[in-house]
Formats: structure tokens, C-alpha cells, sequence
């Protein structure tokens, strides 16, 4: 059974038996709601929730009794080696039962988290988790917006980063199905380094994009 | 204020530990009547404190509001983005100048710090009207709560100005 697509009827729990701080803010930042105590899991979750939880053996065991009682609903164990492996084998784990990649214990940034969750509900969370980010879009745009201000930067011209950005631009622009409708700016293959009036056409067009991004992620 | 792609950076990390965590979730989170019982089972305020997290996150909040205007700003991203590592120290030094002139001139961070630390001092204030009816058994404590509850709705509120990252100008 893979993550569902009706994310948006689900309600979203989490389960921390340690109360690992970055781990509970971030779950909190993401409207998931506490599970204080394991026993009543039962009268929480339903059919279509998910649930992520970091637990002894003893909560294994509660974790697998609701998975097998709520089979359209989806269980997370927050580590890499749940004492359930060492009594389970795989194959008669309920099928609504996921494993995370990374432990719970090693989640001590917040950069972890946030690897974690791409790994387990990638789908859904593409719109909501910070994605490795443009890196030489973001650095062209800043030196470009110095330049704008009168600042002369020839030194990264044959670096290869504004074609980098040049494409970076359009594969996100493309993502986001944008059309660019001056493509003498933004030409496919990179750009060469903006100069004159092209250097406030190209800060006004990166930062429609980017505008544009980040009305996508506020939706 | 534009942060299209959510750049990690510690102010968020703060931002999230105080504005979810502590004033959302603890503070505005935990019911008066909650207090009440709390107080009648004769808890200390040690254990209120730690419950609540005041002390602690009181403390972080504090040093964050050092920490907003330098802590979202671009300017970071500077040593950090690998372009750059080419430059010479002073071309750096100029496109930081630069770009902390734009972030300043161009988004609302100055006025958030302004309206942070003072709802931060109102916050203070009550949670320290707070303890002092805790520690003399007062039985309006609850009156208390509410007052910190809306000092802390307060904060919270400026907070949602804050962006969720570092901010592109």
C-alpha cells in the first residue's frame, strides 16, 4: 500500500517517545497533531489518516495492532531498525506499515527532518518541504541585483554560472508551466552575462519567477 | 517579504521553536483550567516553568530579536553559495553592502524587529505578573493566564510577518 493521494481529507498525526525537539516542531509547523499517550491511538486515528511515530518495542506492537485494524490508514516507524524487525519478518508486517530512512535519533538537525520527509511522503509534500533550492539561479539573481546598483562582476563570466542559471530559470520556469514570453532573455541553452538594460529585465523576470514560486508555495 | 524557495537559515529554526512551539502550541495551547487544577495539586512554579517551557523559550525569544534583521537577511547567502567562493574578499564585501542596502530599503523586517520586541516586553511582563500570582497561591491565577495568553496571541501575531526563510529581495 503506497501513501495516498487524498492528503488533503487526512488528519495527520505524530508520536514522539522522546520529544526530540526538532522533530516535534517540525511535525507542529506541519499541523500534525500530538499523540501524548500511544494506548489511545485507537481513538484517534481513522481510515485515511497517517500516522509517524517514534517509539520502544512496546509502542511497535500498539503501532502494528492499529495498522492491522486500520488498513487504509498509514504508520511510520521513525527509525531504521524497530524492534519489531527482530521478532516480524517483513513479509507479515501489515502492508500500511512504512520504515523512514533516517532515525529518529540521528534527526538532530533540521535539515535531516526535512531529508526524512522527502524520502517518505515526497509526492505530497514537494509543494510544503524546502526542496534543494536553485543554488546558481539565487547567486546570478544577487550579483545581478548588484549590478543593477552599479556593482561590475566580471569575474564569474566564464565560470559556466549564468549559463547554469540560464537553465536553472527554465527548468523552473517550466515546472511551473511559465511562459517566458521575451526568450531572448532566458535563451534555452543559458544565459551569457545579462549587461545594460538587460540586467533590470532579467532581475524583473527572475523575480516574476520567483514571486511566482512563492505564491505556489503559500497556496 | 520573498522567500520563494524556504533557504534554511537559524532565524527560521528559531522562529518555528518560538512562534509554534512555545506560543502556539504551549502557551496559547494549554487551557486556564489546566492552570487552575495545576495550581490546586499545589505544583511549584519549577514545575510550571518546565511545562510550559517559559524560562527557556523566554530566553531564546529574547536573543532572537537580535538575531531577525541579520539573521533572514540575503546577505548570508554570500559565504554560502559557491559562485561566489571566486570572488575576492572585498567584491564580496561590496555585494553585501549592496544587497543589505535592498533588503533594508525594500521589505518590512526593521518594523517586524520594532513590533516584535515590544510585544516581547508585554509578554515578559505578564509572564512575570504570572509568577508572582503563582508563587503567592493567588486564585485569580487564571485571570493571569489569560492576560499572558493574550500578550502571547500578541507576539504571535507579528510573527506571521516574519518570512519562512531567507529572505530574496
Amino acid at each position: 500500500m503506497g501513501l495516498k493521494l487524498e492528503w488533503q481529507i487526512m488528519t495527520n498525526y505524530y508520536y514522539d517517545k522522546d520529544d526530540i525537539e526538532n522533530i516535534t516542531i517540525f511535525f507542529e509547523e506541519h499541523d500534525f497533531i500530538s499523540i501524548d499517550d500511544l494506548s489511545d491511538i485507537a481513538l484517534s486515528v481513522t481510515d485515511g489518516d497517517i500516522v509517524f511515530a517514534h517509539t520502544d518495542a512496546e509502542g511497535e506492537e500498539i503501532i502494528i495492532q492499529a495498522a492491522e485494524k486500520f488498513t487504509k490508514a498509514d504508520f511510520v516507524f521513525m527509525s531504521r531498525e524497530p524492534s519489531i524487525l527482530n521478532i516480524n519478518i517483513n513479509s507479515l508486517w501489515p502492508a500500511n506499515i512504512h520504515i523512514c530512512k533516517y532515525p529518529a535519533h540521528n534527526l538532530n538537525n533540521y535539515e535531516r527532518v526535512k531529508l526524512f520527509f522527502d524520502n517518505i511522503v515526497q509526492r505530497k509534500w514537494q509543494l510544503l518541504i524546502p526542496q534543494e533550492y536553485p543554488k546558481d539561479l539565487v547567486a546570478a539573481y544577487l550579483l545581478l541585483i548588484a549590478e543593477r546598483e552599479g556593482l561590475v562582476v566580471n569575474e564569474l563570466d566564464n565560470t559556466g554560472l549564468w549559463k547554469d542559471a540560464g537553465k536553472q530559470f527554465n527548468e523552473e520556469a517550466k515546472k511551473r508551466n511559465i511562459i517566458i514570453e521575451d526568450d531572448t532573455l532566458i535563451p534555452s541553452e543559458g544565459w551569457n552575462h545579462p549587461n545594460g538594460d538587460n540586467i533590470s529585465k532579467c532581475v524583473a523576470l527572475i523575480r516574476s519567477l520567483f514571486e511566482e514560486i512563492e505564491g505556489v508555495r503559500k497556496k | 517579504m520573498l522567500s520563494p524557495f524556504e533557504i534554511t537559515c537559524n532565524a527560521n529554526d528559531m522562529r518555528g521553536r518560538i512562534k509554534h512551539r512555545w506560543l502556539w502550541n504551549l502557551l496559547l495551547g494549554t487551557d486556564k483550567n489546566v492552570i487552575l487544577n495545576a495550581m490546586h495539586q499545589k505544583n511549584s512554579w519549577e514545575y510550571i516553568d518546565k511545562e510550559l517551557e517559559i524560562s527557556s523559550r523566554l530566553n531564546e525569544a529574547i536573543l532572537f530579536s537580535d538575531e531577525i534583521i541579520a539573521g533572514f537577511s540575503p546577505v548570508q547567502l554570500i559565504d554560502k553559495l559557491s559562485p561566489f567562493a571566486n570572488l575576492s574578499k572585498a567584491q564580496k564585501a561590496e555585494i553585501k553592502r549592496i544587497l543589505n542596502k535592498i533588503y533594508l530599503a525594500q521589505t518590512t523586517i526593521v518594523s517586524i524587529q520594532t513590533k516584535y520586541c515590544e510585544k516581547l516586553r508585554v509578554l515578559q511582563k505578564a509572564i512575570e505578573a504570572f509568577k508572582k500570582g503563582w508563587l503567592l497561591n493567588d486564585c485569580n491565577i487564571d485571570e493571569k493566564y489569560e492576560t499572558l495568553q493574550k500578550c502571547a496571541k500578541d507576539l504571535h501575531s507579528i510573527m506571521e510577518g516574519l518570512p519562512n526563510g531567507v529572505v530574496i529581495p
